[in-house]
């Protein structure tokens, strides 16, 4: 029963049914309708037909009895109506006379009787008094049972006509409208049973049809739209729950179908919608949850009502406290809050913060808001995404410590520094750059022209190393040069270059320079006062020097007083000899003196070395003799000739004579041997310098001799040498540009060997003569030697 | 019998000049021009006083002196030193004077600076020599 009141209400909803129920009802009233309108009409004609039927008749019986009628034959009469009464049809035939008596009837029993006019069958005629005497045919008719039949009756006046009331009988008056009535009742039996079958034809067929109609519609609709519909609704349902696998088949062409397709297409796109859908979210909650961001949403009162997994691992808050107490460890909000601007105008707002972590470390983040709506528009939430932003704040804080350490570290520094970016202009310039370059750093910063601050070998070197070529000397190291100022002025420096590589280019140079001008400036006070020491030196040894003249002086005076007084000749002799000899040390000691302590400028004239040399040997020869010591030349002929050579001819004369002059003492003092000989050469070498050499079979010199031959006031002559001669020679020497050195043996000789260019104009950097002196030491064959100045050509 | 004085000197003009002052003077003059002929003059000649410059090459006379002061025959031998004062060569009389003063060596006699005046040094002789 269940089962059935289930299915029922299945049924019940169904369109088809509905449709089928609807159309059905509307059929099926309308076939009632159509069924009974039909029935009425052919009732209404049928009976009409029975009552014209009926009307004829009655004129007929009427026509019929009136013969006998007027012939007052009642028994014709009678029999005609008799007769007439036996008709299967005619139920009953009476003829009333105007009294409403039956004259004649086809029951004869009847006769005789009277009806009240007031009867129904009379009503018609005689409801007023007055009776009508032309009646509508409808209102004469009635029906009434007769027995257990139906009945026609109809009551047909029966008028008075002239012949009637001219009859021989004179029974009728002539004011006589109506005579009597026919009153005949037609079985309605026939007509009743045509009816019926009628009505049941009718009915049968118009069921039938109904049916037909009904199943034929239900039937089509079963098929064309409940069975579709019902597809699609379970179709539906199953999308409904998620099922995406059915498909609609409607194998219909019409509207339906298109429905079906279009369902079937909106069932695919739901599908992969609802899979994007699903995707979407999946990836959306993999996202918040997993994405190394904090995320979060908070409510218009600040809760936090949803956080992803990150977050809480971090800040260990949790759904229901405020933000920023999970974020900042406030107990109010941030005066600086920029959630508001997310919450009162929904637009989205992003801010950099300073935050606390559940381990106390600083949290630099991030933070980006974005308003959380309804589909009113309303904003009930916003969501927060916060990204760590701490490693980039401590690397910017690194970069920014770094530069500023950098910048610092290039500015303070006392070198100059400059230095150019990938496209060859200058991007630093520090201030000791500035000091020395004069330029002003403005004019500097963007400047391509190299050659204004790097010396010209590295600028070529930079260049090629930016076109990409290859060069050998990436940097320079240390180099002694000159640069000029924006004045003009020429600075020398001490430069260092560098070129700076990334992996496959060029991306920069620079230069370090060293101002050597203080550096110079205190060479140069150094220089000169060690000149002003020599002086001084040279007023203490002057005094020694001095006495001991002195002392000969004196000496040879009383010599020569008392050999006077004595009259002893050589006594006189070595007398005057000592005064002589000691005026000759005072103009010697003098000059030399004089000689090392002036800075003479030399004068450089084209000279024939050979010819200087053998004015020296020449000067010497004489007491060279003397002392039993022969003077060699060994003089190259062509010096002088190849290369020109200009000397300062006074200088070389000098050292030339102070070398001898040494020679000589030497051999002098050595008493090992007995043939001394000195020999004087010359050469000049492929580059032009000049060679003079004197080597003697002397004394030679000891370790202590060689180490302190140089320096100022030694000397190996006792009380008669000044100890200048060396020192002269040699700062003549070096500024001619020359060198000199030195070799010796104890015991066996020496050989001072003295170097000079052909004579280019005057270097101008004058090096601590003292400062190679001493460097002249240890070794046999050290040269007391200047360090070349760089960046000029060879040739000292 | 004449004091026989030997003067140690590579200055011969200094020599020449003190030699002359003391023959004049009567007293017999040998010389030496460095320490070690000093040396040997001063084993050979036996003087009674010896004139010794202290200024001369190879250090000689530094030398000399102390060989003599080591000496157990010579370290007596009065000894007058001659140099010049305030000299810049290390080998002055500062220097000198530590030297021997490091060295425990006794200190010369007398001290004569050059220039040498002539009356001092006379003055000095005869006082050493206890004349």
């Amino acid at each position: 029963m269940r089962k059935l009141a289930e299915k029922l209400r299945v049924l019940s909803r169904s369109l088809g049914v509905r449709i089928a129920v609807s159309v059905g009802l509307i059929l099926w009233i309308s076939y009632v309708v159509f069924v009974y309108l039909m029935v009425d009409v052919h009732q209404s004609f049928y009976f009409d037909q029975i009552i014209r039927e009926a009307e004829r008749f009655s004129a007929a019986v009427i026509n019929a009895t009136n013969h006998s009628m007027l012939q007052d034959d009642r028994a014709a009469t009678r029999s005609i109506i008799g007769d007439i009464g036996t008709h299967p049809e005619i139920s009953n035939i009476r003829v009333y006379d105007h009294e409403g008596a039956i004259k004649f009837s086809n029951e004869p029993a009847e006769v005789g009787t009277t009806v009240d006019k007031k009867a129904e069958a009379c009503f018609a005629c005689h409801t007023e008094d007055k009776a009508f005497w032309k009646v509508r045919t409808e209102k004469r008719t009635r029906i009434h049972y007769h027995g257990d039949q139906r009945v026609l009756g109809m009551i047909t006046p029966i008028y008075n006509k002239e012949s009637c009331y001219a009859a021989p009988c004179h029974f009728h008056r002539a004011d006589q409208k109506v005579l009597g009535v026919l009153d005949m009742g037609m079985s309605l039996k026939g007509f009743d049973a045509h009816v019926r079958s009628l009505v049941l034809e009718i009915v049968l067929l118009g069921t039938v049809t109904f049916i037909a109609v009904l199943a034929t519609i239900g039937v089509y609709i079963v098929v064309r739209v409940h069975r579709p519909v019902s597809r699609l609704r379970d179709a539906t349902k199953k999308i409904a729950a998620g099922d995406f696998t059915q498909k609609v088949v409607v194998d219909a062409t019409g509207q339906l179908g298109e429905l079906a397709q279009a369902f079937n297409v909106m069932r695919d796109q739901i599908r992969r919608r609802t899979q994007e859908l699903i995707r979407s979210r999946w990836e959306y909650k993999n996202l918040f949850e997993q994405v190394p961001c904090f995320i979060c949403v908070i409510d218009r009162n600040f809760e936090i009502v949803q956080q992803n997994s990150y977050m809480r691992d971090l800040f260990k808050g949790t759904i229901g406290m405020k933000c920023y107490e999970v974020f900042k460890k406030r107990t109010a909000k941030c005066e600086d809050c920029h959630v508001d601007v997310t919450f009162d105008q929904g637009q989205f707002s992003g801010k950099e913060h300073c935050g606390l972590k559940v381990t106390g470390e600083e949290a630099n983040y991030l933070s980006y808001t974005t308003p959380v709506v309804n589909e009113k528009g309303q904003v009930l939430y916003a969501m927060i995404i916060a990204v760590d932003i701490g490693d980039r704040v401590r690397l910017q804080r690194a970069l920014a410590a770094s530069e500023d350490f950098q910048s610092n570290l290039i500015e303070n520094s006392i070198h100059g520094i400059v230095a150019t970016d990938e496209q060859g202009r200058v991007n630093t310039y520090n201030i000791a750059a500035e000091r020395i370059f004069g330029y002003p750093a403005r004019d500097v910063v963007g400047d391509s022209d190299l050659d204004k601050y790097f010396p010209k070998p590295f600028v070529e070197t930079v260049l090629a190393s930016y076109l990409g070529r290859r060069i050998d000397e990436s940097r320079m190291v240390a180099q002694e040069t000159i640069i000029t100022s924006k004045d003009g002025e020429t600075i020398p420096v001490r430069f260092s270059g560098f070129i700076l590589f990334a992996p496959g280019k060029t991306v920069g140079a620079v230069g370090f320079f060293q101002d050597l001008r203080t550096f110079k400036q205190l060479e140069r006070e150094k220089l000169a006062s060690d000149r002003l020491a020599v002086v001084g030196q040279t007023v203490a040894g002057l005094a020694h020097g001095i006495k001991n003249i002195l002392t000969g002086l004196e000496g040879g005076v009383y010599v020569v007083e008392t050999a006077l007084e004595d009259r002893d000749d050589q006594l006189l002799q070595r007398g005057w000899r000592m005064i002589h000899n000691n005026i000759g040390r005072i103009s010697v000691l003098v000059k030399d003196l004089l000689g090392y302590s002036k800075e003479r400028k030399p004068e450089y004239k084209e000279t024939d070395p050979n010819l200087l040399a053998e004015e020296v040997c020449a000067l010497f020869d004489i007491k060279a003799q003397e002392k039993s010591i022969v003077i060699e030349r060994d003089f190259d002929p062509r010096a002088g000739k190849v290369f020109k050579i200009f000397l300062d001819q006074r200088g070389i004369h000098s050292c030339l004579s102070n070398l001898l002059a040494n020679a000589v003492d030497a051999c002098e003092s050595d008493t090992g041997k007995g043939e001394h000989r000195i020999i004087v050469r010359t050469a000049q070498d492929e580059e032009g310098n000049l060679i003079y050499e004197v080597t003697d079979n002397g004394v030679g010199m000891n370790q202590e001799t060689k180490r302190r031959i140089f320096s100022s006031f030694y000397s190996t002559k006792g009380s008669r040498g000044t100890g200048l001669g060396l020192l002269v020679t040699s700062k003549l020497v070096m500024e001619h540009g020359g060198r000199i050195s030195f070799g010796s043996e104890e015991g066996k000789g020496t050989t001072f060997t003295i170097v000079l260019p052909p004579g280019k104009a005057a270097k101008p950097v004058v090096q601590d003569a003292e400062a190679g002196a001493e460097r002249a030491g240890a070794s046999d064959n050290r040269a007391a030697e200047l360090p070349k100045p760089h960046g000029d050509s060879a040739g000292s | 019998m004449p004091k026989k004085i030997l003067i140690i000197d590579d200055e011969p003009d200094v020599v020449t000049f003190l030699g002359t002052l003391l023959r004049k003077n009567g007293y017999q003059v040998c010389e030496a021009c460095d320490g070690v002929e000093g040396m040997k003059k001063v084993l050979e000649e036996k003087p009674d006083l010896v004139c010794l410059d202290l200024l001369m090459p190879e250090k000689t006379g530094l030398k000399m002196y102390r060989e003599m002061r080591k000496d157990e025959h010579l370290h007596g031998v009065p000894v007058i030193m001659v140099t010049g004062i305030e000299a810049v060569d290390p080998w002055d009389f500062k220097g000198f004077k530590q030297f021997i003063h490091e060295r425990s060596i006794p200190a010369p006699q007398g001290y004569i600076e050059k220039p040498i005046d002539k009356d001092q040094f006379l003055k000095a002789v005869r006082e050493v020599l206890g004349e």
